[in-house]
């Protein structure tokens, strides 16, 4: 374990193999060929359609031996060139598109490429560094499966918690994903949402109202995917059956959340003879079980009114800091708004105080 | 069928007259008390009064269906009926207040103000 002080945890970093090859050379031999080529419909790797036109994509994404920026390729870089520089003493990290696999229409592929990744992370990220802790990825197309990957690579301490695609064929309080909750839950891990997928292979149209022309436009209304699902978590009791798992949004923004509990407050008290087993408020169940990243928290003008609107609804206690590094996207500690306009108070728990209260085994 | 009085006069306070107690099981009536009104229940354990505002917007309250409801449990998925013709749903946002307590079920900050309604020779008086 890391015996280093730890105060400064960042919550979403993303890594990547450098050479496709690095994973097929571990997957069992009926798929490698399927993860290097793909024929037909059958797609390669962790490729997925249909998939946005993305002009900040590098050039040649998604071919093998390439990687762009969709995440750190070796353990001494991340340390060396992120974490140190920025005094930044660990983080969390995920394959950045390996949640694809959830909305694969197959199981047994998703399922070898899951448990592939997750051994992948553990040896060439946790087994390289003490700094870092890491995410299980899974199947979710078979949830039984799923749950008995998760309690085999939770037998690594460092891993912390289960990521799921926000993009998802059933929203996530649906019982059929009880097995997964059920192992994190038993297994010390948080669940994470980490937006992506949305319209993606099985998974529906990417808004509520059908399909955008725009990565612009999915991207905005990415936290209307998130948001289908703390509704589902809450209401169809996640948290009454699990009472000790968290579910931490990353890459889904926050401020929006703070208006739309107000709407679902007003909504429960009228039906809540539906779910009879809610005990309080959703925005008290939210506030309780849900943690959210700092890098896609909305910037507002002037900043304290991003800040008004998180306290009006207790929502600031559940912001923990994320870089999202390296994507295009991400935050330095120093670019973060959040972490710039946050009340010297409030700086302990962005850093490390909400993580602790997220991943049981940060404690 | 009759609430208890208390046999103490020093409890009892203002009655409103509120009609004949010939009222049928889940049968009501609403009784003008001044600038308000009442609404008085009869279900299987009694009379019951309850104030005809929802504390929420104002609607009528004691306009709304009264039914039962899914009990409060701690199992998901577990839907249980219960408390039949005791959960009064008011017209507008349907919240659902216990008749007898005025206890809103979803949110215990709100509450209706009800009233004791005791039958006397054939007749109802809510006391105030």
């Amino acid at each position: 374990m890391n015996s280093a002080p730890l105060n400064f945890f960042d919550a979403d970093v993303h890594v990547r193999w450098d050479d496709d090859q690095t994973i097929a050379n571990r997957l069992p031999q009926s798929w490698k060929e399927r993860w290097l080529v793909g024929a037909g419909h059958t797609q390669a790797g962790l490729r997925i359609n249909p998939k946005f036109y993305n002009p900040r994509e590098p050039l040649g994404t998604g071919l093998p031996k390439t990687v762009g920026l969709q995440g750190v390729t070796s353990a001494d870089a991340l340390v060396h060139e992120w974490l140190q520089p920025h005094g930044i003493d660990a983080a969390l990290v995920s394959v950045y598109d390996a949640p694809n696999i959830a909305t694969f229409g197959d199981i047994d592929y998703p399922l070898d490429v899951a448990r592939t990744v997750n051994g992948w992370i553990e040896e060439e990220w946790l087994e390289k560094s003490p700094a870092l802790y890491g995410s299980i990825v899974v199947a979710t197309q078979s949830p039984e499966d799923a749950a008995k990957e998760v309690r085999r690579a939770a037998r690594h301490a460092r891993m912390l918690q289960v990521v799921l695609p926000t993009g998802s064929i059933f929203p996530y309080g649906n019982r059929r994903f009880y097995p997964i909750y059920e192992a994190a839950q038993e297994c010390g891990l948080a669940i994470a949402i980490h937006s992506g997928t949305e319209g993606m292979g099985t998974s529906p149209a990417p808004t509520p109202c059908g399909w955008p022309g725009t990565l612009s436009e999915m991207r905005v209304t990415r936290s209307t995917t998130f948001l289908g699902h703390l509704t589902s978590m809450i209401t169809e009791g996640v948290f009454v059956r699990f009472p000790d798992l968290r579910v931490v949004g990353l890459e889904v923004g926050v401020a929006w959340l703070a208006t739309y509990l107000w709407r679902f407050d007003k909504n429960y008290k009228g039906l809540r003879s539906e779910c009879p087993w809610l005990k309080e408020l959703p925005s008290e169940y939210t506030r309780r079980f849900f943690r959210f990243g700092t890098q896609s928290a909305e910037p507002a003008e002037p900043a304290s009114e991003f800040w008004r609107l998180m306290a009006s609804n207790g929502l600031d206690a559940t912001l923990m800091f994320s870089s999202n590094y390296p994507r295009w996207d991400h935050d330095t500690p120093a670019a973060s708004h959040v972490m710039a306009s946050a009340a010297p108070g409030k700086i302990e728990a962005l850093k490390i105080g909400t993580a602790r209260s997220t991943y049981p085994r940060l404690r | 069928m009759s609430n208890p009085v208390s046999s103490s006069p020093i409890k009892v306070r203002k009655l409103v007259p509120a009609g004949p107690a010939d009222l049928s099981v889940g049968e009501r009536r609403i009784v003008p008390v001044g600038s308000y009104s009442i609404g008085v229940f009869r279900i299987e354990s009694g009379y019951y009064g309850i104030v005809n505002y929802c504390p929420h917007e104002g609607a009528d309250l004691c306009k709304g269906r009264l039914t039962g409801t899914t009990m409060p449990t701690d199992k998901v998925s577990n839907y249980e009926w219960g408390c039949e013709g005791q959960i009064l749903r008011c017209p507008w946002h349907k919240w659902e207040f216990d008749l007898i307590t005025g206890q809103h079920l979803a949110d215990p900050s709100f509450r209706a103000r009800t009233y004791r309604v005791i039958e006397n020779e054939g007749q109802l008086n809510i006391e105030l």
